[in-house]
């Protein structure tokens, strides 16, 4: 059907559907690259460490 | 530097012990000028004869302090010497014995006085007794002497402060990062919410657009007057009963060639069937009705048009179950069949 409504409603259905994908590909790649917060544990454990020495040597 | 916590902690307290000799030497070493050079050889023999034996809790050790302690010395030869002048010579035997215990005993305490002067924990120690028997450590430990002499304390300080600004940049690194975390959970969190919406509303929209569609294919179909089965397709291949007193009578189809042109409602055969179930629904509730045979779908709606009840049945396969289920499950949709039939209806019934 060559109604001009149907048609525009559907290349912006087409557009959001497109950038929807995009978008989830782009976040499936930048989740990768994202430093993981594993980091942050071991440096408050190495922290209390040395913490628990500098206490136990005074 | 080594980063084992057991070394680290190991090397702390081992500074603190080591600065205690530090300490000591350097003393010396600033009263070294001042003192004898050779005192310290002939000092014990005197010594010996005035100073005490430090206590210790050692049983062997107390006896000997006892022994060697310089009134017992002082006795011994106090016996020894009154055994040459007086009468009880024959009663005590002869002075040599106790003379020879006395000056044993002496001897003890004198070398025993040596040997502190070489202790350096001692207050006896003596640096140029140490010079003479250790010459080598006395020199290792002239290095701590002088103007800005070394001290093991203040390295223990200098390592304390190193660690302490590695504690405190340490935590200050862990609260940074942890905030950068939680908020980035949060925009996590938030990003994945709207990506559920998006994903909604294009549903959504897909769905009304495919309604809008069919809807003015209707209207089309109605103005030009030829009204036909074309206008019941929706998404599925589909079969349309119409109900007859007990029996359900195939009114059209599409692609659904082994469904009977007629079904008893009484059949106890057929009574899971999906059409016949919703043909006996009644609350609003009932009126889909689900069936799953031969890895085949069959979805029935009960529809009043006017006075008749007809039974439309969508027909897939059980692979696309999730992807049409969510696009027949609405409302909109349901509307879109009701007019969908009742314009069939209209044009069957003249």
């Amino acid at each position: 059907m060559d109604d001009p409504i149907i048609l525009k409603m559907k290349s912006y259905l087409d557009d959001i559907r497109e950038r929807r994908e995009r978008y989830a590909d782009l976040t499936a790649s930048s989740n990768n690259v994202i430093v993981k917060p594993s980091i942050a544990p071991e440096l408050k454990k190495r922290s209390d460490m040395l913490k628990q020495i500098l206490d136990e040597t005074k | 530097m080594n980063q084992d916590p057991h070394y680290i902690k190991g090397m702390l307290e081992r500074l603190k012990d080591l600065d205690e000799l530090t300490k000591t030497m350097q003393e010396k070493f600033e009263g070294e000028g001042s003192r004898n050079r050779f005192a310290w050889l002939f000092m014990p023999f005197l010594k010996a004869l005035y100073i005490r034996k430090e206590h210790t809790d050692v049983v062997m050790q107390k006896i000997l302090n006892f022994a060697s302690a310089p009134p017992v010395i002082a006795l011994f030869g106090a016996l020894g010497f009154l055994s040459f002048i007086t009468a009880v010579e024959s009663a005590l035997l002869t002075p040599y014995p106790y003379l020879l215990i006395g000056l044993a005993l002496y001897l003890y305490s004198a070398m025993e006085i040596f040997f502190r002067q070489l202790d350096f924990k001692d207050k006896l120690f003596d640096l140029y007794a140490f010079k003479a028997i250790h010459p080598s450590l006395y020199q290792a430990f002239q290095s701590f002497s002088g103007t800005a002499p070394f001290s093991f304390n203040s390295l223990h300080e200098t390592i304390r402060t190193i660690l302490e600004r590695e504690h405190l940049t340490g935590i200050e690194a862990y609260n940074e990062l942890k905030a950068v975390y939680e908020k980035l959970e949060a925009i996590t969190e938030e990003r994945n919410q709207m990506m559920n919406d998006v994903e909604y509303s294009e549903s959504n929209m897909a769905n009304l657009l495919t309604v809008y569609e069919h809807a003015l294919k209707l209207v089309q179909a109605a103005a030009a007057k030829r009204v036909s089965k074309d206008v019941l397709y929706l998404y599925t291949d589909y079969s349309l009963f119409e109900k007859r007193g007990d029996l359900l009578v195939l009114q059209e189809s599409h692609h659904t060639y082994d469904i009977p042109r007629e079904i008893s409602l009484t059949d106890e055969a057929v009574q899971h069937w999906a059409v016949v179930k919703a043909c006996h629904a009644k609350e609003d509730a009932d009126l889909i009705q689900l069936d799953i045979s031969h890895r085949l779908v069959s979805l029935a709606i009960k529809i009043k048009v006017e006075q008749t009840i007809y039974l439309y049945s969508f027909h897939f396969a059980q692979r696309e179950i999730d992807h049409l289920i969510d696009m027949i499950m609405r409302e909109e949709l349901h509307t879109l069949l009701y007019h969908s039939i009742l314009l069939y209806h209209k044009e069957k019934e003249g």
